[in-house]
């Protein structure tokens, strides 16, 4: 059991050069399948190996952990592994028709071993336990993504992926240059020995100018308020089954580096207080949340919009945790998984609806809710998950989140989430209206075929299930929020 | 001062990726910008008196060679982001038969 998590890095990994020779694209895809479901399969047995608050080791090469790298799957990590991986699943299952059309056949190939890659990328930076590492393979996914983007088939996409490359590795550089900082005071790259070594020292000020560049290379990759920029363009131009894998995953991992780094390893965030960084975070994501919740309603384009909603819902997010108590941490979990599915299910449905199209407008939703009754009930579930309607796990997540912020020092802020949210409405109702009440003059869709479906119609049950039963998201949430506020309260 | 300077090629660096608007010059800005980081690296892995981290059999106070590995590492990603830019700037020639950022801006 102790050699789990390394398997679940090398087996995609391994796999890789042998897609590269067979170069057929029915084959590829078979292997690329097999393996995320082998590698979905490891991850749940890992999971429930860690379930009960075990760790799990593993040294590479047989190297003691501050000299030699390590692995470490905890709950957390386990609780992100699961959620990338399984998305990259859904998304693998139910997008060949739709890859097979979009990207230009020579590529195709290249297109999944790229996405393997990806992946590998994200379990790479979930369960490694050397800051360096998590350098490498945060750029491992960063690089095999921009290829991904540059794939698509609007005339953009190239422009779109080469400026997500310039940004992605300006956060990248300012993450590197955040570790030196680090290795210089501390002398280790293990993060469990950094929150050790942490505890014994006075936290010096160069420290803080650290904290500042992993920051701010942490809010690049994650697309979090004033540094968004690049999602909206790349959500807009990339390969539609891309955009509904990063929309569950790649913002996400972001948000995990956060926790891991801010949480784990600097035991909270004693400096940040000291500098009232704090709050000055909590007002941007304020202005992100109120902001781009704004721009989402101005869009016509649809993946424009939704991209402007995750925004938003990644400020909730960043609220959630810098609040800091117990049951914040416990909501923004909670936010991450739910808002997830939630958003793949949506960019999922759009992308087998309109297979070729390059553009989406609200208008070319119009008359498709006779035409395509299921697929269209499952986009309005999944839309009223993302303004939080009741018996849908988005009802969960904005319930939890709320609450949490009212009781703590910053109550006032939950009067946003609940207007923002409310202003979500506005533009879930622009969509529906569309679909519902709009004459069709000329529908542009491609017809659905069934198997497509079942992607969408498994997220959309999660979405119904996780409103109804939460022991695996709330309770598994608990149980690492106690573990971080453990090590946070030493 | 060794920082100073190597902070200075780092804005410099980052200066060129945000004020040019020819791609080419683009990458070379990010290129720089890395650069500096690996200076950096160089710079805080240096040990007063201390001889480059070579075994010559004898006890000496050597540098710590461990940045100077993970630069290495740093090193390779930097080319394979360098070497992916200038690919996407080949297609996009191709596409668009421009470099210059201002007039992409209009596609």
């Amino acid at each position: 059991m102790s050699q789990l998590p390394i398997l679940i890095i090398v087996l995609p990994l391994l796999m890789v050069p042998i897609c590269l020779f067979i170069k057929e694209k029915n084959y590829v895809y078979l292997l690329t399948l097999t393996i995320s479901s082998v590698n979905l399969i490891l991850v749940c047995f890992l999971f429930y190996e860690v379930h009960l608050g075990k760790t799990i080791f593993y040294e590479l090469g047989g190297w003691q952990a501050p000299i030699g790298i390590r692995l470490q799957a905890d709950l957390l990590s386990c609780y992100f592994l699961l959620l990338i991986n399984f998305m990259s699943f859904i998304c693998i299952l139910s997008g060949k028709e739709i890859i097979t059309k979009e990207i230009h056949p020579q590529n195709v190939y290249l297109f999944y071993i790229a996405w393997l890659l990806c992946n590998v990328g994200f379990s790479g930076i979930i369960l490694t336990n050397d800051i360096f590492n998590l350098f490498v393979f945060l750029e491992i996914s960063s690089l095999s993504s921009y290829f991904l983007i540059s794939q698509g088939m609007h005339k953009g996409s190239n422009i779109a992926a080469l400026q997500y490359l310039f940004i992605g590795s300006i956060g990248a550089v300012f993450i590197l240059l955040g570790i030196a900082v680090i290795y210089a005071h501390l002398g280790t790259l293990n993060m469990t020995d950094m929150s050790e070594k942490f505890l014994q020292i006075e936290i010096p000020k160069s420290l803080i100018f650290s904290i500042g560049l992993l920051i701010t290379g942490i809010a690049i990759k994650s697309a979090i308020f004033p540094l968004h920029t690049w999602l909206v363009r790349t959500y807009a131009y990339s390969p539609s089954v891309i955009v509904a894998y990063f929309a569950g995953t790649s913002t996400k991992v972001g948000i995990y580096i956060l926790v891991r780094v801010f949480l784990d390893i600097l035991n909270a965030i004693n400096p940040l207080e000291q500098y009232s960084l704090i709050e000055f975070i909590l007002f941007i994501s304020l202005v992100g949340a109120l902001l781009s919740t704004t721009y989402a309603i101005k869009q016509t384009d649809v993946k424009k919009m939704l991209a402007f909603s995750s925004v938003a819902q990644l400020s909730y997010i960043i609220i959630a945790l810098m609040v800091l108590t117990n049951d914040s941490l416990v909501a923004s979990l909670i936010h991450i998984f739910n808002h997830s599915i939630i958003k793949t299910g949506l960019f999922l449905v759009i992308a087998i609806i309109f297979v070729t199209n390059q553009q989406v407008k609200t208008t070319d939703l119009s008359g498709l809710g006779k035409k395509y009754p299921y697929m269209m009930s499952a986009f309005v579930i999944l839309s009223f998950g993302l303004i939080g309607v009741p018996l849908t796990s988005g009802f969960i997540s904005k319930w939890y989140l709320v609450t949490s912020i009212l009781e703590s020092d910053f109550w006032y802020l939950s009067i946003i989430v609940l207007i923002t949210s409310f202003m979500t409405l506005f533009y879930v109702w622009k969509l529906i209206e569309k679909i519902y009440f709009s004459q069709a003059e000329n529908i542009k869709a491609e017809p659905v075929l069934t198997h497509q479906g079942i992607g969408v119609f498994v997220l959309t049950a999660l979405t119904l299930y996780l409103g109804l039963d939460t022991t695996l998201t709330v309770g598994i949430s608990e149980d690492i929020s106690y573990m971080i506020m453990q090590g946070i309260n030493k | 001062m060794i920082f100073v300077l190597d902070i200075v090629l780092l804005l410099i660096g980052l200066f060129i990726i945000i004020r040019e608007t020819n791609l080419i010059k683009k990458v070379i800005g990010l290129n720089i910008f890395q650069a500096s980081v690996f200076i950096f690296y160089l710079i805080i892995s240096k040990v007063e008196n201390g001889i480059p981290p070579i075994l010559i059999g004898a006890d000496a106070i050597y540098s710590n060679p461990l940045p100077h590995v993970l630069i290495l590492t740093a090193i390779v990603v930097g080319i394979a982001t360098t070497s992916l830019a200038l690919a996407l700037i080949v297609s996009i020639k191709k596409k668009h038969k421009t470099i210059e950022e201002d007039e992409l801006d209009e596609i």
